[in-house]
């Protein structure tokens, strides 16, 4: 009983990092208009409903293996891959990710077999962070870095539901993940971790210079 | 009697294929190596144009060698020519289709220039070929050639006639009169008809004599 207490309260803190995460990225979209927040809504929107299906214990099952969690799992692994894409901007292949979960849910749908949606998920869950986080250190760009840390740390607790592993300690990598995403919005690598100070006193003492020249 | 001239207008519109369609792929290679040694820079358009006709020469080549020669005792009409919509599977023959499709439905998005979905027929071919060689399940095939091909022949005319272009307008003219002789109508007179004509329309469209509108596009 209090196991089950536990990972509901759990999965209660995951859901309220995740609407915030939401709710943030809707005032970001409303200012910025960009469509790369669309997608980060959709992720977050898919984690929500995947938390969900946790909590009420639902498991609708089509065909063999094709079930709720794996369409949103499917979706999940789509928007990393298309974030990638459009960060790299390789607009030919925006496409490749919608396509090849279509084939992978039907290869759920008619076969028992997991190893291509395990192989898929492992392929987005580690090489799509680790190339997110070098971009985002490398462009000194925040909203990147946070979320291929995120993305990492969400990846890794994935990985880890396994039985060896305290049943709490995915989870608290899960919560440890939305809350990294959540500052990623918030612009806080942005303002701590790639602060440049040096940029910064240039833009000052260029405005002094300018008071200066006028007076 | 009626019997008798639809298998004589077959034979001789299948040595007709077999002869003006390789002959045609050669004239449109030759002009895509021409062009690209000219302005040194590849026409894509022109590329795809050369790999349709390819594609279609490799169809009539399997087809004339399963119907016409002695190999059609030989070959396995399960590898060669199966193309049945009970039970769709991948054979030489409906390969050869679903690539022309694909390799029409790219050319579409390449003469509009939707940058985003270049590459989107290969995916979805190659995902299907992908299936059926790990399942033996090839149901997406025949609704792919069919709603493939009739959007394609649609946008073709309609990007023909909106951009004045000859390519994309001869193309959709020569795919209309070659899709039926493919898929349904093979065995009827107005198929046999349309197997007759559309070596000779191929022929004045890869020699470069089918000029509808005047200016032509440059890509």
């Amino acid at each position: 009983m209090s196991d089950f207490l536990v990972s509901l309260t759990l999965e209660i803190i995951f859901l309220i990092f995740c609407v915030i995460t939401i709710i943030i990225i809707l005032r970001t979209y409303f200012e910025n208009k960009e469509s790369v927040y669309i997608g980060l809504i959709a992720f977050f929107a898919a984690m929500l409903f995947n938390s969900i299906f946790r909590v009420t214990n639902i498991v609708i099952i089509f065909g063999a293996r094709l079930s709720f969690s794996n369409i949103i799992a499917l979706v999940i692994f789509d928007i990393q891959l298309i974030f990638f894409l459009y960060l790299k901007k390789l607009k030919k292949f925006y496409y490749l990710p919608i396509v090849a979960s279509f084939y992978l849910g039907f290869g759920l749908y008619e076969n028992e077999t997991l190893i291509f949606f395990i192989s898929y998920a492992v392929v987005i869950g580690f090489i799509i962070p680790v190339i997110l986080l070098r971009e985002g250190r490398k462009t000194r760009n925040g909203l990147a870095f946070g979320l291929g840390l995120f993305f990492l740390i969400y990846g890794l607790g994935k990985m880890l539901e396994i039985p060896i592993v305290p049943e709490f300690v995915p989870e608290i990598l899960r919560i440890v993940g939305i809350i990294v995403s959540t500052l990623a919005v918030l612009e806080f690598f942005d303002k701590y971790l790639f602060h440049d100070r040096e940029e910064k006193e240039r833009i000052q003492s260029a405005w002094i210079s300018k008071l200066t020249a006028k007076k | 009697m009626i019997l008798q001239t639809v298998d004589l207008v077959e034979v001789i519109a299948n040595y007709l294929g077999i002869t003006i369609i390789p002959i045609m792929t050669i004239i449109l290679g030759r002009k895509v190596i021409l062009e690209r040694r000219k302005i040194n820079k590849f026409n894509m358009i022109r590329f795809i144009n050369f790999c349709i006709f390819l594609t279609l020469s490799w169809i009539l080549i399997w087809e004339f060698l399963y119907e016409t020669t002695p190999l059609g005792g030989v070959l396995n009409y399960e590898l060669v020519k199966s193309m049945e919509f009970d039970s769709p599977t991948f054979s030489l023959y409906s390969f050869g289709i679903g690539l022309i499709i694909t390799l029409a439905l790219v050319m579409m998005t390449y003469i509009n220039r939707w940058e985003s979905l270049y590459y989107v027929p290969f995916f979805i071919f190659a995902g299907m070929f992908i299936v059926f060689l790990l399942t033996a399940i090839a149901i997406f095939l025949i609704p792919y050639i069919f709603a493939g091909g009739v959007i394609a022949v649609v946008f073709l005319f309609a990007t023909g006639l909106r951009l004045k272009d000859n390519s994309s307008f001869g193309l959709a003219i020569f795919a209309t009169l070659i899709f039926p002789t493919l898929m349904v109508a093979e065995k009827t007179i107005v198929g046999q008809i349309l197997s007759l004509v559309y070596p000779i329309f191929g022929i004045i469209f890869a020699l470069g004599y089918f000029k509808l509108f005047k200016a032509d596009v440059v890509e």
